[in-house]
């Protein structure tokens, strides 16, 4: 599904991937995790095509497509989401005409129909379940006056909707209670299937509690320099990045 | 009502109130002059309307409130090739309220001018001034918007703001907010800002799917939503909403 073959990338000029292999198939979990600054959250916005992010070398293909020189909104709807580290707000959008309109962009991009406003809403309601997201965020803004918490369940609610194949879910446990963790995280649980695919990252092993990742990449420096199962995140968890960090000084 | 005429002339008496929507469309003179005198305890609320205009016009407002008399004027264009607004107004009694707001959304070689004076020429008066620009295209806007608060205009309240937004690279604004004060025991206050569409707002919508140029033209939607949700005429405020998220 996803193939990331030495890629390299920069913002404002300094390299922050440095070589990154990865291959992803359908229904696996992938977690990354790594110390601050290692090029987690680059490497997903270089996925999502982040325009701030520049691609030196490398090549990516997802679904036998050259993902490298697809539109961002081409990438989201051929089946790429990206569940923000900061969800951005947007006053004066409503959440039900952005999510319409990005639904209905999807299935203009697979060749459907858009959905009545009748089925639109039959939708948002069976998906708000999911999540259980409140129905008074629905009609507010994108994001505008969320919690934290409330805009990472937004993140997944909006994944349930939209129905990817390739979910990055970037550092959503940050700034989570326990609560709305483990609802997030079962949100995602939920809408997984055999034919999407996940990618974690994460700095921290609770949410692969949740999530339990098929395999677990660290990253360090811009490269991914071990991989391992799930038991590799409790080892993390246990002895701390620094054994990382003598074994790659760099 | 589309306006025809080259003089109009509203005329509020002691606490009548009054709503009028005056659209300028080709038929219009090249220039309107349109007087205003609000009695006291008046209460207007007016829309000027703009859109898609493909000639010249020209649309000079000159207001005269009483006490306690209230103010709320919209002027609002959309797409229009040549504008001019130029509009005064004179809080000549005390109390008076003004709410002075204006959009002005162009596109290709489209110019907007709107120049506003306002005169405080008594005390315990108000104004509430708010501009919003986005410019597309190679287009032009300008904004000169004056407040004058004269020596024995004592409680003044002012607030003028001027946002502009600039879609393209190409489009040119000139914004010019100058706030006069001669009065000592007021307060007021005064900004103006030129920026562009949030540009991690544009990446948010592309990632669900939302193609560049439909995000631009939610973004900028929503950014001029601010100024109609402003207009107390309903049915006004509800048309051009719904013709700005179509």
């Amino acid at each position: 599904m996803l193939d990331i073959k030495n890629l390299h990338a920069t913002v404002d000029g300094k390299e922050i991937l440095r070589g990154i292999n990865l291959h992803i198939k359908p229904g696996e979990v992938h977690a990354i995790m790594g110390p601050n600054g290692s090029g987690k959250s680059t490497l997903s916005s270089v996925l999502a095509g982040n325009p701030a992010y520049t691609v030196t070398d490398g090549e990516v293909t997802f679904n036998g497509k050259n993902l490298l020189e697809m539109a961002p909104s081409d990438r989201a709807n051929e089946g790429l989401f990206l569940s923000f580290q900061y969800p951005v707000e947007i006053p004066g959008v409503s959440m039900s005409n952005f999510l319409k309109t990005a639904l209905n962009a999807k299935r203009k991009y697979q060749g459907k129909e858009p959905l009545s406003a009748a089925e639109f809403l039959k939708l948002m309601k069976e998906k708000k379940s999911i999540v259980e997201i409140d129905s008074k965020l629905t009609n507010r803004s994108v994001n505008e006056g969320f919690s934290g918490g409330e805009k990472k369940k937004n993140e997944i609610f909006q994944m349930a909707m939209l129905e990817p194949t390739l979910r990055i879910l970037d550092e959503t446990d940050s700034g989570l209670d326990i609560d709305a963790l483990r609802i997030c995280a079962s949100g995602v649980t939920k809408l997984k299937t055999e034919n999407n695919a996940t990618i974690v990252i994460t700095h921290y092993q609770r949410l692969l509690d949740y999530i339990v990742p098929d395999y677990i990449h660290i990253l360090y420096h811009g490269r991914i320099v071990m991989t391992g199962t799930k038991e590799l995140a409790l080892e993390l968890e246990e002895k701390g990045y620094d054994w990382i960090k003598e074994q790659f000084p760099d | 009502m589309n306006i025809r005429e080259q003089n109009i002339n509203i005329v509020l008496t002691a606490n009548e109130s009054r709503q009028e929507v005056l659209s300028f469309d080709e038929q219009s003179p090249a220039e309107v002059n349109v007087k205003v005198a609000l009695s006291d305890g008046a209460h207007l609320d007016v829309v000027f309307l703009q859109e898609n205009v493909k000639s010249s016009k020209r649309c000079v407002v000159r207001v005269a409130q009483q006490s306690n008399s209230s103010l709320s004027m919209s002027t609002i264009t959309l797409h229009s090739v040549d504008i001019k607004n130029d509009v005064e107004v004179r809080l000549q009694g005390e109390g008076a309220e003004l709410t002075l707001n204006g959009l002005y959304l162009t596109d290709n070689a489209e110019v907007v001018d709107n120049r506003t004076v306002v005169y405080h020429e008594v005390s315990h008066c108000t104004t509430k001034q708010l501009y919003k620009g986005a410019l597309d295209g190679e287009s032009k806007a300008s904004f000169e918007g004056m407040i004058i608060v004269q020596p024995n205009a004592q409680k003044t309240n002012a607030q003028q703001t001027n946002r502009n937004i600039l879609i393209s690279p190409k489009a040119k604004v000139h914004a010019e907010p100058q706030l006069v004060i001669y009065a000592d025991d007021v307060k007021c206050s005064h900004g103006a800002t030129t920026g562009q569409l949030d540009p991690v707002q544009l990446f948010y919508m592309q990632q669900r799917g939302i193609d560049e140029d439909t995000a631009r033209k939610m973004l900028t939607a929503a950014y001029a939503a601010e100024v109609v949700s402003l207009i107390p005429i309903e049915e006004v405020r509800e048309r051009l909403t719904n013709s700005l998220f179509d």
